[in-house]
């Protein structure tokens, strides 16, 4: 995918992002952060489809995504949750659950199995992902916390 | 170190106010950890020995107690949860401003209680899940023609989940009608435009609001912190709403198939 397809489906990941942040009741202030979050996670996703198979892309792109929300989170003395589930919108697997149960209903068994793996792979990336920069984040302010600790007793 | 319970002290109303974020919290879709974390930190401003908080998916149980005097402990069932970031947002100021001594037990409680401001109309919310589907097809790889078809679709899936949030209709159902719905207006269409649509496309694109991607991820990283009970509600949460889902989007499919034909 060249770069103005991309800069375009960033713009529409943007405005995609702003309206489901409405309709998950969003703090009005709050609002275009997680918008942008998503937009800019979105494009690394396809930056990164261009190198990597759906899964490592979706890694990438949400570790990109729990890194820019922790920072928003701090900034704006949020809980991070508010810029995860919007942004995250466009990457977690919704479709997937669907398509492995549909294929399941209509007893194609072999593609509900593949669908099934797949799903869990995404969910498990984007999972691992933040796991990952939370514990990343929460050894920072132990450390910084540490040192203001040792700061204080000399 | 044995700290002596101060009689001044409002044991229940801090009980009160603690479970009451919890509450609040764990119906709007907030992760366990930070709702046992709240809880506790909460309970923690008494300063008596034992306190302590456990959430799961469906009910908080909280407990606090000292030596002499009796254990409180109280459990509430969460039956309803709808994602409301506002209010996770809300409640985590309230006790972030308890905590740091900017606001009394008895205001914290009444500011917990009256949280419920409206940010957005209806109309509002509906005209932004319109815009989100319609927006959401370009990203799965649609086209301008599928852009088209989908004006239809999204309209009839808001006006569903308008109505069935007006009439409270269980979530399970309102999954199930507003899918077979969807279902239906595509194979009307497929049938009737005479430009090529791809129906795969746009029914996954109008489902996408209902789908429990969500749900399942956050279900994962529940199992990854521990939160074994939490994680495992969770991930059959996802499958269940997706079940009934696919059956609403089979139905209609069929229905839709033999109306047309």
């Amino acid at each position: 995918m060249n770069l103005p397809n991309i800069m375009v489906e960033m713009v529409v990941a943007f405005v995609a992002v702003y309206f489901i942040a409405i309709t998950l009741e969003a703090p009005k202030r709050t609002l275009s952060y997680g918008a942008l979050a998503g937009s800019l996670g979105w494009g690394v996703y396809l930056v990164g489809l261009s190198f990597l198979d759906i899964v490592g892309a979706t890694f990438l792109a949400s570790l990109f995504i729990a890194w820019i929300a922790h920072l928003f989170a701090r900034f704006l003395k949020t809980p991070v949750t508010i810029y995860f589930i919007p942004a995250f919108i466009a990457l977690v697997p919704g479709a997937g659950v669907y398509q492995s149960v549909y294929a399941f209903i209509n007893k194609e068994y072999a593609e509900a199995q593949q669908h099934l793996v797949l799903t869990l792979q995404i969910s498990g990336a984007i999972a691992l992902a933040i796991f990952i920069v939370d514990s990343l984040f929460g050894l920072m302010s132990r450390i910084k916390a540490s040192k203001a600790q040792k700061h204080s007793a000399e | 170190m044995t700290v002596t319970p101060n009689p001044e002290m409002d044991f229940e109303l801090y009980m009160d106010t603690a479970v009451l974020a919890g509450q609040i919290m764990l119906e709007s879709n907030a992760e366990t950890y930070r709702v046992e974390e709240t809880v506790t930190r909460i309970l923690n401003e008494t300063g008596l020995q034992m306190t302590d908080a456990l959430a799961l998916t469906t009910g908080l149980v909280a407990t606090l107690d000292s030596p002499n005097m009796h254990a409180i402990t109280v459990v509430k069932r969460i039956t309803e949860r709808t994602t409301n970031l506002n209010r996770v947002s809300r409640v985590n100021a309230v006790s972030r401003n308890f905590v740091e001594g900017r606001l009394n037990i008895q205001e914290a409680y009444d500011a917990l209680q009256n949280i419920d401001e409206i940010q957005y109309s209806g109309r509002q919310k509906s005209f932004a899940l319109i815009g989100f589907i319609q927006l959401f097809i370009f990203l799965m790889g649609g086209t301008f023609y599928d852009f088209l078809a989908m004006i239809p679709v999204s309209a009839a899936v808001s006006f569903v989940l308008h109505i069935a949030a007006k009439w409270k209709i269980r979530p399970f159902i309102q999954n199930m009608v507003s899918s077979f719905v969807i279902a239906v207006l595509t194979a009307f269409l497929l049938e009737l435009l005479t430009f090529p649509i791809q129906p795969d496309t746009i029914i996954i694109s109008a489902i996408m609001p209902l789908l429990p991607g969500t749900i399942l991820t956050n279900g994962i990283r529940d199992t990854f912190r521990g939160d074994y009970m939490s994680g495992a509600a969770k991930i059959l949460e996802a499958f269940v709403i997706a079940v009934f889902i696919a059956i609403g989007i089979g139905a209609g499919l069929v229905v839709g198939g033999e109306v047309i034909r």
